[in-house]
């Protein structure tokens, strides 16, 4: 059975809008291998359909030359929520139509391993409110956005979490990880 | 000026009932707490908040509590605070004044003249101290539970940019994240 780890670029206020304010922060090679700790165990990636148009341009012409997650990225399925995307062009992407909470349940079956969620916003927090998220892998950044898309959905969710990792890199962002308390 | 809070994961001081019971820090949450409070000389509160904290100046049974919890009610006897409110008609502490309206002037002239740290506690008035950059430090403690929704600890409408200054973690899953105003 598979798992949903769920990565974000985060504010200190919790907005996860299209994150373009991290590259005043730069990244960290540690941030790199924290990411690549959860991408190795991951055998699948889910995307919305606003975050998979940001990525497919961004990835899709990159080798592990050019960045050592382009192999992850362009070599796993993509399974892509969206209700409006007809055709993906992208290699190894797979169209798993609208949010349905019982079609991710199907899919975190069939998927043996780690399902690998970035960005995403609307499908993160559906997901969140119907308790499908089994890991959230956050970077907490030094600034707060003040509005904006929050990870967490109001009236949603509500729950106990545990703490799976704390650490804190040079450039002020710190790796928060947690998974829900069973 | 010092900011301090303990917030949910999602980011809420209290939640949509009202209570904050899941905030209450344990032993070892308290310890660092009251250590980060020692130096404060001057707490700033809202009327809700002070409510809550004035509990410290004659805890119900001293004896019974926790070496922790008699520690802080002296740390927190022994400073000075400012409420802030139009309606209070008395403090019911020593040390405290009341004040009708939030004066940034103020306040800064306060952070200029008084002995030790000035903290503010309360999310509308450090959201009203925040929106007037007074606050220079944060101290952030982020409990491991998701509340959905509630009294914000940080400010809507406002953009601050921080620079990390540490973090901790606890063995309760608490998260402690210290910040200071970047230039």
């Amino acid at each position: 059975v598979g798992a949903i780890h769920v990565h974000e670029f985060m504010s200190l206020d919790g907005v996860i809008d299209a994150p373009t304010w991290t590259s005043d922060y730069g990244f960290d090679p540690k941030m790199g291998e924290a990411i690549g700790a959860v991408t190795e165990r991951s055998r699948g990636i889910l995307l919305g359909r606003r975050t998979y148009e940001m990525f497919e341009p961004a990835w899709s012409n990159r080798t592990v030359e050019d960045d050592p997650g382009a192999p992850f990225f362009n070599d796993t399925t993509k399974y892509v929520v969206s209700g409006t995307l007809a055709t993906a062009t992208w290699r190894n992407s797979k169209l798993i139509g609208p949010y349905d909470a019982d079609a991710i349940r199907k899919l975190k079956d069939d998927v043996d391993g780690g399902l690998y969620v970035s960005g995403s916003v609307t499908l993160v927090r559906a997901m969140l409110a119907d308790g499908l998220v089994d890991e959230l892998h956050l970077f907490v950044y030094p600034l707060t956005r003040g509005a904006g898309p929050r990870l967490f959905p109001e009236e949603a969710g509500a729950g106990t979490l545990s703490l799976a990792a704390c650490e804190s890199y040079e450039n002020g962002v710190v790796y928060l990880a947690y998974r829900p308390q069973t | 000026l010092i900011y301090s809070a303990i917030a949910s994961l999602d980011g809420y001081i209290e939640d949509t009932e009202g209570t904050f019971d899941w905030a209450e820090p344990d032993e070892e949450v308290h310890a660092f707490v009251n250590d980060l409070e020692r130096p404060v000389g001057t707490y700033l509160y809202g009327r809700r908040m002070y409510e809550t904290m004035v509990f410290w100046e004659s805890p119900p049974d001293p004896a019974d509590q926790l070496h922790v919890a008699q520690d802080f009610a002296k740390i927190w006897q022994s400073a000075d605070k400012i409420v802030y409110s139009k309606t209070l008609q008395n403090a019911s502490s020593a040390r405290t004044r009341i004040e009708r309206a939030f004066d940034p002037e103020a306040i800064r002239e306060l952070k200029a003249t008084a002995r030790g740290d000035v903290s503010v506690g309360g999310p509308e008035l450090a959201a009203q101290a925040i929106k007037a950059g007074l606050v220079d430090e944060y101290h952030l403690f982020l409990v491991p539970i998701v509340v959905g929704g509630g009294k914000p600890s940080l400010p809507n409408g406002v953009r601050v940019k921080l620079e990390l200054l540490g973090e901790r973690r606890f063995r309760n899953g608490t998260v402690y994240l210290h910040y200071r105003l970047s230039n």
